[in-house]
């Protein structure tokens, strides 16, 4: 039934592809006069992204309100480098803001870890009061490394993936488990449940999937259908282990360079875009988790006995981790607000 | 009165072919509309005219629709209906993304409606990416361009909805149909596969799992393939490729080439040269705000 032989190229090969989080959207970039202070920013986030396209919002909203004195240039998807290349340029001065990675500001400022323990939190009520909370601590923990924080990007609660069932510790004895090469707190949580886990950076994961070289991993809802991790598995953990977060910092000599009003400017715009930000991100890890279950992937409720197996395990862990891998100062005042918000919800009870 | 009677003859020619002994109106009407329908859209590959090829696409593509009204199960048809919605959306994509959202919707559901007419495929296409994986299984060589234009008009909707997981979520089983693709003839359509998967790996940095070496080989084919027949993959290495590496120079040259090479070597690619070319130029007007 072949009467047309071939349609010839009406149709082009796809102008626009792809992805990561996110899209190619063809927003050509906007061609602008230079401002006077331009704040060079690198990240690993793709172009077209949420992220990245909220990044623009608050470049033309300053260049707009400080009438065209400041403004960004973004470098996205990488192309300076990683979080640790990034960071260097920093220190030489070749850019001024980067947006973080949780890897990266933690390697700029370790006690960030206070606040992306497991089981730290029940839901994101708890979560944006703690950071709030928090805010001072470590915008002048972050200050003294050289940085001022502009916000947090919230990347969402981590999830367990797995070939296998998972509801407490003794369903990963024995399993293949991954680990982030180099991350402090999964590497003693896994030497403490005796479980042998391999380190894998996170390009290598899916490929680690593949070849069974790991049959364990966790991710965030949104990043495991990015990173195509969700194909490789067959069960998702009805269990929000720890949350993970971000940063927008800009170079602390940069930032001075700024008037006082431009430093406010930027502040107040760069909170409001970031605020309407975590909203969207929270939506979209709701809507990745549904998509994974769409997907087939079948969801495992642990019951409280099982919860508690990991939670005994975090506990029995906090001697190696608090005073070493962070402060213990930011840990009592992680603990501190908690237990503050905490009860002041049961007293309106 | 010369395209009346090749559009009559051809019609009539493939009319008997088609009607075969039965014999049958609608076939017949099919068969005269097909080759109009084929003639119009090698008109407009050939066109150097963009805007009037953009105003001229949806009296075509409402002709096809048309066409599938009484032919709703037509494999052909179905795929140049996806193809047709595919390049529209392309041509008015640059100047309206919103606009395009629709027309590669359209073209997803006609691209995936000729796969589906494989009656074992049909059910895989919404299953799980485990179950999905089977589906080589039920194709052959022959398939290549259904799966082609299926993969490609799947992947172009899913490029204008990367803000949703779902459509994000379905990435992996249109990459594992191009690569099918790929393995079949990797020269279909000018080496499309190649730019297809060139552009997927060079999507994300290499610190999230993106590949920028297995990126360059698959441009690298593609621009041998096409020779300088076809400026397109120039255009894609530069803003997919060049541009992920932080390539300045690779950049500038490859958008250069594409604006000195001549765009009508093949007839057919007339268009999507001269499509090519404006692209080329607003490429090279973003390069200082880019690196």
């Amino acid at each position: 039934m072949i009467f047309f032989k071939r349609i010839p190229v009406l149709s082009f090969p796809f102008f626009g592809l792809l992805l990561l989080g996110l899209i190619l959207c063809h927003d050509p970039l906007r061609a602008a006069d230079k401002p006077r202070h331009l704040i060079k920013l690198a990240t690993l986030v793709p172009e077209g992204s949420s992220w990245v396209q909220m990044v623009r919002n608050i470049d033309s909203r300053v260049r707009q309100e400080t009438g065209g004195e400041v403004g960004f240039k973004i470098y996205a998807g990488g192309v300076q480098g990683d979080d640790d290349v990034v960071l260097r340029k920093m220190r030489i001065g070749q850019l001024q803001a980067a947006g973080f990675t949780g890897q990266g500001i933690t390697t700029i400022f370790p006690d960030i870890l206070a606040l992306e323990m497991p089981f730290l939190y029940n839901g994101y009520e708890e979560v944006d009061y703690v950071l709030e909370q928090m805010e001072d601590f470590y915008r002048q923990g972050l200050a003294q490394k050289g940085f001022a924080l502009l916000g947090w990007s919230d990347i969402g609660f981590v999830h367990i993936l797995s070939k296998h069932p998972i509801r407490g510790v003794k369903d990963i004895h024995k399993r293949k488990v991954w680990r982030l090469e180099g991350e402090p707190i999964t590497q003693v949580l896994f030497r403490k449940a005796g479980v042998t886990s391999a380190p894998l950076n996170i390009p290598d994961v899916l490929l680690g999937l593949q070849t069974n070289m790991v049959d364990v991993v966790y991710a965030p809802p949104a990043a495991a259908i990015v990173m195509q991790w969700f194909t490789r598995v067959k069960y998702i953990t009805e269990l929000p282990i720890n949350y993970t977060l971000g940063a927008l910092l800009v170079d602390k000599r940069a930032f001075d360079k700024l008037t006082p009003e431009h430093r406010e400017t930027l502040l107040r715009i760069a909170a409001e875009e970031i605020t309407q930000l975590t909203d969207k991100t929270r939506r979209e890890n709701e809507e990745a988790m549904q998509v994974m279950l769409a997907n087939g992937l079948q969801l495992v409720s642990p019951l409280p006995p099982d919860v508690e197996t990991f939670k005994q395990l975090v506990t029995d862990s906090l001697p190696e981790l608090v005073g070493k891998s962070f402060s213990r100062e930011a840990y009592d005042l992680v603990q501190m607000h908690l237990n503050a918000f905490r009860q002041e919800r049961s007293g309106e009870e | 009165m010369l395209l009346l009677k090749r559009v009559f003859s051809a019609g009539l020619f493939l009319g008997i072919l088609l009607a075969g002994p039965q014999g049958c109106a609608s076939k017949l009407k099919l068969a005269v509309a097909g080759s109009f329908v084929q003639d119009v859209a090698l008109a407009t590959a050939r066109h150097d005219d963009i805007d009037l090829a953009t105003q001229a696409a949806p009296t075509y593509l409402l002709l096809l629709e048309g066409l599938l009204g009484d032919h709703p199960d037509n494999q052909t048809l179905l795929t140049a209906t996806a193809q047709a919605y595919m390049g529209y959306g392309a041509l008015v994509e640059s100047e309206d993304p919103n606009r395009a959202r629709p027309l590669y919707r359209r073209a997803k559901t006609y691209g995936l409606r000729a796969l589906a007419q494989k009656g074992k495929i049909a059910p895989l296409l919404d299953a799980p990416f485990t179950e999905f994986s089977g589906v080589t299984q039920h194709l052959k060589a022959g398939d290549v361009e259904l799966v082609f234009w299926a993969a490609s008009s799947w992947g172009s909707w899913i490029s204008a909805n990367t803000d949703s997981m779902g459509a994000l979520a379905q990435l992996p089983k249109v990459i594992l149909l191009m690569e099918w693709v790929l393995q079949q003839d990797e020269s279909i359509q000018f080496g499309s596969p190649h730019l297809f998967l060139g552009i997927f790996h060079a999507a994300l940095p290499p610190a999230l799992g993106g590949k920028p070496d297995r990126a360059l080989s698959h441009f690298n084919r593609a621009l041998e393939i096409s020779q300088d027949q076809s400026l397109m993959p120039r255009v894609l290495m530069a803003r997919y490729y060049a541009r992920q590496i932080f390539d300045r120079q690779l950049y500038e040259s490859l958008l250069h080439e594409v604006l000195a090479l001549p765009i009508d070597t093949v007839p057919e690619l007339t268009l999507q040269n001269v499509a090519a070319q404006r692209q080329a130029r607003q490429l090279l007007k973003e390069t200082d705000d880019f690196f």
